[in-house]
């Protein structure tokens, strides 16, 4: 899977920490989300796109 | 290590392991003492046994209230893994000693070695994904 959310989070100036402790995990997870070495659940990315207000397939796509 | 404050989960199973740890130690040394000096015989010699091993059955409950209370599915992702590897040496291990033991005739085991084993892999399979997802400095 691929994911918009470093590009998201560039958007609003958001650091990785800010993002992590908003969406309530650590840094370490907002980073491997972002580099694509973890994709999440599909509660936490419910949670990602409430946050960004965008739907979790326009932030989640299927492919490398 | 990782470089981020620990969540509430890991603090708590740190505080509880050394408790824990602690405690396995105090029982171990005691009871050792007891089997050696104290003259324990019969069942109780059972019972010795058992004692410590409630240590160890309190150590993976630790390991288990941990993986309960973790919020953090990526950081749960990775104890469930280092377990996995963990439990993988020790069903190797056991499965090639019980072959040669049961081809030769050797291949006992000093004591406590599966249990360490079980450990020293769990350690080391933390490592390698705590430097695999090392991050480095925060981006804006």
């Amino acid at each position: 899977m691929t994911n918009r959310l470093r590009e998201l989070r560039a958007e609003r100036g958001w650091s990785q920490a800010f993002l992590a402790e908003k969406l309530e995990v650590s840094r370490q997870s907002v980073n491997a989300i972002e580099t694509g070495r973890y994709d999440p659940s599909l509660p936490l990315a419910f949670k990602i796109a409430r946050l960004f207000g965008e739907q979790i397939e326009e932030i989640f796509q299927e492919g490398e | 290590m990782r470089c981020m404050p620990k969540s509430k989960a890991e603090r708590r199973y740190v505080k509880r392991m050394l408790v824990t740890m602690t405690a396995y130690l105090v029982l171990v040394v005691g009871v050792t003492w007891a089997v050696r000096h104290a003259h324990v015989q019969g069942w109780w010699l059972y019972v010795c046994a058992v004692v410590p091993s409630i240590a160890i059955f309190r150590l993976l409950h630790v390991v288990a209230l941990y993986l309960k209370e973790e919020t953090d599915e990526f950081v749960r992702q990775q104890m469930v893994t280092s377990i996995l590897w963990g439990t993988a040496a020790v069903l190797g291990v056991s499965a090639f000693t019980d072959f040669l033991r049961s081809y030769t005739g050797k291949g006992d085991l000093p004591p406590f070695t599966i249990f360490m084993v079980f450990w020293m892999v769990f350690a080391l399979a933390q490592g390698i994904q705590s430097q695999q997802n090392r991050v480095g400095r925060d981006d804006e």
